[in-house]
């Protein structure tokens, strides 16, 4: 199986919580079928925040990797 | 002495303090866990309106005080307190007022019933007289709302994280989570696994929370349990006496003989973590747990 692709980017970094969860949500949403977005998040409370939206609406996980001060989320439906 | 005439030691005993003021009281009132009902806080309204001059104090301690409390009118303003089933705080060298946060009642990262034990704590020791003043507090996790560690005894919630290969999809979220950094990816036998280093470990919860796929379970739970904390006028951080106390029996087992060693040991106003410095933490360690 061809692996999903990453469709689209969204960098929340320097937007406090729960904003940055709440955009991330509206970008999920807009997804089509198995398509992947890379959510570019601050480290620390932010991304906490954003994990504990994510478990709660149920969306997909698929690597996360930190990426200096920030950590890169790819999510999926 | 008519009934009003009540004596110094024995106000400051029912958390009443004479204020600068002459005449005037300081009224202290008990919340455990900093919890009163909404008809008991009109009642503390009323009290303040009729008695003091129209507002309270809050405490650093999650309690209420009164302030400008005539001393004639001492005894009336407490009868009408008791009426609303609101005790006095406590003031001088004894065990004050129990702390505690939430808890796993209602906050998401709660690791322990917090309020059912400080209202155990204060069944067993409010009141009752120490060397100098003795504070417990009680902190549902590693966030530490209340300060475990400022106190002469801390109790805080903990948890001992296990992972569970099931569903993880090695998506690698709670090494990036892990405010503490303990958690690795490893390889191993079956490919990889998630390994946490435990000397790094604060026993927070976040993993057990917030893993998509619930491979970080719960291995142990139970209390960090932390002893001679001071904020006071020489500040000193608590000592960990066990970092993973697994039932509540063993908690108040060890919190009573600490109390006890600090009743029998401690100086007149010596807190207890001086005592402690004084005697040598490994030494009122091993006095407390018992030889290793
Ligand atoms: S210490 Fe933990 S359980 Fe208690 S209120 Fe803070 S975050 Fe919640
Ligand atoms: S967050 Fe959960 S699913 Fe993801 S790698 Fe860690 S244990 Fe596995
Ligand atoms: S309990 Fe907290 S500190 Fe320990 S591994 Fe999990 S997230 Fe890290």
């Amino acid at each position: 199986m061809a692996s999903p692709e990453i469709t689209k980017t969204l960098d929340v970094q320097g937007i406090s919580c729960p904003a940055n969860a709440m955009r991330v949500r509206a970008a999920i949403a807009e997804l089509k079928g198995d398509e992947l977005l890379e959510v570019l998040v601050d480290e620390g409370e932010a991304v906490l925040r954003v994990a504990r939206t994510l478990k709660d609406c149920g969306h997909r996980i698929v690597k996360v990797e930190n990426r200096g001060e920030g950590v890169s989320v790819i999510v999926g439906k | 002495m008519s009934e009003h005439e009540l004596d110094l030691a024995a106000l400051s005993k029912v958390g009443m303090m004479r204020q600068k003021q002459p005449d005037y009281y300081v009224m202290r009132l008990k919340a455990v866990a900093g919890d009163m009902t909404a008809s008991q806080l009109a009642c503390v309204a009323g009290v303040a309106e009729k008695y003091g001059k129209g507002f309270v104090h809050l405490s650093t301690r999650q309690g209420i005080e009164i302030h400008y409390v005539h001393r004639d009118n001492l005894e009336t303003a407490r009868l009408e307190l008791q009426s609303a089933g609101i005790e006095m705080g406590a003031c001088g060298p004894r065990v004050r007022v129990i702390v505690a946060c939430p808890g796993e009642e209602t906050c998401r990262w709660g690791n322990i019933d917090t309020k059912k034990i400080a209202r155990e704590l204060d069944r067993r020791y409010f009141k009752q007289e120490t060397p100098s003043k003795f504070k417990l507090a009680v902190t549902g996790c590693s966030n530490n709302c209340t300060k475990a560690n400022e106190n002469d005894i801390g109790v805080r919630g903990a948890i001992e994280p296990k992972w569970e290969a099931g569903e993880c999809n090695d998506c690698g979220l709670c090494v990036s989570l892990c405010p503490l950094s303990a958690i690795e990816r490893r390889d191993s036998d079956e490919g990889y696994c998630y390994a946490i280093d435990e000397k790094l470990c604060i026993n927070c919860s976040v993993c057990t929370s917030l893993c998509p796929s619930n491979s970080w379970v719960i291995g142990r739970k139970g209390y960090t349990l932390y002893i001679g904390g001071t904020m006071g006028r020489v500040p000193r951080f608590a000592s960990v006496l066990k970092k993973m106390v697994e039932s509540e029996e063993e908690l108040y087992r060890l919190i009573e003989k600490a109390i006890t060693l600090y009743r029998e040991k401690g100086r007149k106003k010596e807190r207890f973590g001086h005592m402690i410095d004084r005697i040598g933490l490994e030494a009122v360690k091993e006095e407390l747990r018992g030889k290793p």
